[in-house]
């Protein structure tokens, strides 16, 4: 008798939680999809923390990892450049039919990696509660109006007998300190940035990026913007605590639904989005996201190809972007996550002009950490009451200070003759 | 029945908790990860939350929270001291039921040995049932320290497999990081003694370095001869690119890096400087003299290096240092052995390896190599009229001006005598042509002064052939271009003649 065993080729499918504790069920949904229609592959979801996720790939890079590796794995946009120099991806292949999802998106078009979605900073606001205090939305066209209305708003809270609001502006996440894509489109708008590029320069201490972190870090010491700690309940614009938050979510299929039962129905019913308000060099804002690649590793690519193919499909690419509260990277379709709110396509959309994304260097996680520990430091300062401009001087120095050791004496990659590695 | 059936199924639930444990992959978050997923659907719990313990803030911090089969970062610090609820936590390593109603919530420690190094807390709709079985069942795992009152053995067993768990995968990962590090040890040695030429020796060193002891990269930088530069070696980055250093050379000056500052404060001090976590600089530093600087980094990772990383790399700096001085010796006598200590070229020994070399990789890359050959023009009347010692130093400013008028890749060697012969690897026979005149035109600009005053004009002839057009083997090679010399001094002295020219003049003659 002869024992036929059919064996399928397994990919493994590394992502992150984009969803919450509802990424398992649409992915999987995804999955299950595909395997109907490849009945000869098996696909093995696995979801690892954000910070899990790079370790946990890092160590395959360096082969301490064998046993587990990923074949389609999601790339954050802001790893391209490092897994790339170090030919840790794939690269796209013409004949897997994916020069459409290349081209035709507004996210990262990287030759490693095919973009799946993206994440656009937005402002988010209260119609009734402006309405209320009397601030004309108009304010937030720029950053003397958003102070103005920040200002109008904290007035109005210090009166009481708001319920549940907490401050005019929530912070993003709940950690003490603030991370570079915060940071950046205030930078930007001053007429700043971050540098680090090819040529290994920075230049953090001139005036304009002080200019962009002081808008932002007074918004902080003025109250307008409170720290996370264990004195502020948890909660963010969507469940109701805040009059104003600047994300990239677009989570209209949960927070967003009045029907859904997450949504907080005056948020629900009562919200805005307006671009960021723009600075002295007029607008910018944050654009990241996520890409899916192949690891080089990978003994099943072009079965692992047909399955991101798969998963890029516009109507699944819409799908998922709807369930995670972000934008597909294709603008195909995009107005069916819009249908209801068409103002705020507009918004989105007109963002995407003037969005720009963190420094493509192969440091890049690097200088995060060290823009981080800055904002920890300054966040810390404004707690003590020792905040002001002559202490934002100081950290922003020495921030630059790390940062330019960084570039000069470590860069990696290519760089001019002479210079340091 | 019924007790015996609760004890089965208690053992169980343990035994398979363990397995579950045993089973996991990727290190201790995600054993947890496994672990605890068990724990979740066997106890119907709704949330578990992993906590590290903050031994310097006095607070257990949450790292993930496990819900639904899927592990999130989480965001929660809780301070605890001895006013707080979960002061037992920390004070006798034991659980406790933060919350007895519903939602029924309780926090397990997390041990490695008798040290808090954090808490698993578990969640769940309500009170997890305190069965009599489970109050009378004595315990079943080991557990170090006196024995603690058993009020939730349940809760307790489960800290016990936790910390058995933890205690061996850090016995584990440290058995792991030793054998790497002892096999770094090992190849560093092997290198040291295998290896004699320098760069290859600090290839094997670096590649073991960043392979066993898990760094991102390493690179290399070595005190030039004179003292005056701290010149860029090589490095290696994984996951296994060698990067060449060579255009990196930085003046050894206070305040031009931070690299070249390390090796000018610490000279008897082989400190291992640890820069933001993921920056290492060691000084090479054998007898108080300081040969080097070696720098490793985690920059692309982004991953905190830790003391037994350092440690190990410590371990291995004077092994290093003693081998990079042993191949500088080597490699100065090797240097002795194949040059002509009058010209400082290569001897014709040495002339006559490389250019079988350079032919072989020439049929390796498909590329041309050309042979020139010189010899300076009325050497013995110069010899006979000025004396012996002025012929010695037409030759040592010739070689000077054919060093510095030939590329890197060049090999310039003294064949005999007044003679000398260039291998010009990777040329059409145009460049060598351009080349070579070029050359000619610089060597019978040298003059020499004699003993009385008189500038004495130097003048040479030169032939070339090519590899492979005019000869197909090294010694072919020689031969014509010999030959080309030899019809250039014979019909224009102090030109430079190819042997395609001879060929061509001779066929036009027949």
């Amino acid at each position: 008798m002869v024992i036929r065993r059919h064996t399928k080729t397994e990919l493994n499918f590394w992502v992150m939680p984009n969803a919450g504790f509802a990424t398992r069920p649409v992915l999987q949904a995804f999955v299950d999809e595909f395997e109907a229609a490849r009945p000869d592959v098996k696909v093995r979801l696995i979801i690892h923390p954000w910070s899990l996720a790079w370790n946990r790939f890092m160590e395959v890079i360096k082969g301490r990892n064998v046993k587990s590796t990923p074949d389609v794995l999601q790339v954050g946009t802001t790893w391209v450049t490092t897994l790339n120099y170090l030919g840790a991806l794939e690269k796209v292949p013409a004949e897997a039919g994916l020069e459409d999802a290349n081209g035709g998106n507004v996210g990262d078009s990287d030759a490693q990696c095919v973009p799946w979605f993206v994440d656009i900073r937005v402002l988010y606001y209260r119609k009734d509660l402006f309405q209320k205090f009397g601030v004309d939305p108009r304010w937030l066209e720029d950053w003397k109006g958003f102070n103005r209305a920040c200002a109008e708003i904290q007035k109005a809270i210090q009166k009481g007998g708001l319920g549940n609001i907490i401050a005019p502006l929530a912070i993003p996440g709940q950690k003490p300190g603030v991370l570079m894509h915060d940071l950046a489109p205030w930078v930007w708008q001053a007429g700043a940035d971050f540098g680090g590029d090819e040529a290994g320069e920075t230049n953090l201490t001139q005036a304009a990026f002080q200019q962009g972190c002081q808008f932002y870090f007074d918004l902080v010491a003025n109250g307008y913007m409170p720290i996370p700690n264990s004195a502020v309940p948890p909660g963010n614009f969507f469940t109701g605590h805040y009059a104003m938050q600047f994300t990239g979510s677009w989570p209209v299929d949960s927070y967003l639904n009045p029907a859904g039962p997450y949504a907080n129905s005056e948020v629900a019913n009562g919200f805005a989005v307006a671009p960021l308000p723009a600075g002295p060099h007029g607008r910018a804002t944050f654009l990241g996201g996520s890409n899916l690649g192949v690891a080089a590793a990978s003994h099943n690519k072009e079965v692992a190809w047909d399955f991101i193919k798969f998963l890029n499909e516009p109507a699944r690419q819409i799908r998922h972007a709807r369930t995670i509260g972000a934008l597909p990277a294709r603008l195909q379709g995009m107005e069916a996550l819009f249908e209801n709110h068409p103002e705020a396509l507009q918004v989105f959309l007109s963002s995407f002009n003037t969005a720009r994304r963190l420094p493509r260097v192969i440091e890049l996680g690097s200088v995060e950490q060290i823009i981080y520990k800055m904002g920890a430091r300054l966040l810390s300062a404004i707690r003590e009451g020792a905040y002001n401009p002559k202490r934002l001087q100081q950290e922003i120095a020495s921030a630059n200070g790390e940062i330019k050791t960084l570039l000069s004496v470590h860069r990696y990659g290519t760089r001019p003759a002479g210079r340091a590695a | 029945m019924t007790a015996l059936r609760a004890l089965l199924a208690y053992q169980d639930l343990l035994r398979r908790f363990q397995n579950q444990l045993a089973n996991s992959p990727l290190g201790l978050e995600g054993t947890l990860e496994y672990g605890l997923e068990y724990l979740i659907t066997r106890l119907r719990l709704q949330n578990v939350g992993l906590f590290w313990w903050d031994a310097q803030r006095n607070c257990l911090s949450m790292q993930y929270v496990l819900h639904q089969g899927l592990l999130m970062e989480g965001e929660e610090e809780i301070i605890v001291d001895s006013s707080s609820p979960l002061f037992p936590l920390l004070d006798e390593r034991r659980p406790v039921i933060v919350s007895a109603k519903k939602p029924w919530a309780a926090f397990i420690p997390l041990r490695a040995g008798s040290e808090l190094i954090g808490a698993v807390r578990i969640e769940r709709a309500t009170p997890l049932p305190k069965g009599k079985v489970m109050m009378s069942l004595t315990p079943v795992i080991a557990q170090s320290g006196p024995p603690l009152p058993r009020n939730y053995p349940l809760l307790e067993d489960i800290a016990d497999i936790l910390s058995l768990k933890i205690q061996q995968l850090t016995r584990d990962e440290k058995h792991r990081k030793r054998t790497q590090y002892l096999q770094a040890a090992s190849e560093v040695a092997t290198a040291v003694f295998e290896r004699p030429r320098l760069r290859d020796m600090l290839e094997a060193v670096s590649r073991s370095i960043v392979q066993n002891l898990g760094f991102d990269r390493i690179r290399i930088y070595l005190v030039d001869s004179e003292g005056a530069k701290l010149d860029g070696v090589l490095g290696l980055m994984i996951p296994d690119r060698l990067l060449d250093l060579a255009g990196e050379s930085f003046p050894l000056k206070k305040g031009v890096n931070s690299l070249v500052d390390i090796v000018m404060a610490h000279g008897a001090d082989p400190t291992v400087h640890l820069v933001g976590g993921r920056v290492v600089y060691v000084p090479l530093v054998v007898n108080n003299q300081v040969l080097g600087c070696i720098a490793v980094d985690n920059l692309l990772s982004q991953q905190l290096m830790d003391e037994e990383q350092l440690e190990a790399l410590r371990a291995l700096i004077s092994q290093i240092g003693m081998a990079v001085l042993n191949a500088r010796l080597f490699e100065d006598i090797e240097q002795q052995a194949i040059t002509d200590g009058l010209t400082k070229l290569y001897v014709h020994r040495y002339f006559q390896q490389r250019l079988k070399e350079e032919i072989d990789r020439a049929d390796r890359y498909s590329y041309n190599v050309s042979l020139v050959m010189m010899d300076v023009d009325k050497f013995k009347q110069l010899n006979d009229q000025y004396g012996h010692l002025l012929g010695d130093r037409v030759l040592e400013a010739l070689a000077a001006s054919i060093r510095t008028n030939i590329r890197r890749i060049d090999l310039a060697a003294r064949y005999g005598g007044d003679e000398f012969v260039l291998v010009l690897p990777e040329i059409t026979e145009q460049e060598a042509w351009l080349m070579g005149e070029r050359l000619l035109n610089a060597l019978n600009k040298v003059t020499v002064t004699a003993p009385d005053g008189t500038i004495v004009p130097i003048r040479v002839t030169m032939g070339a052939a090519m590899y492979s057009t005019d000869a197909r083997t090294s010694r072919d090679l020689i031969e014509a271009a010999d030959k080309a010399l030899y019809w250039a001094k014979k019909n224009n002295r102090g030109s430079f003649c190819f042997y395609r020219t001879i060929i061509n003049t001779a066929e036009k003659s027949a």
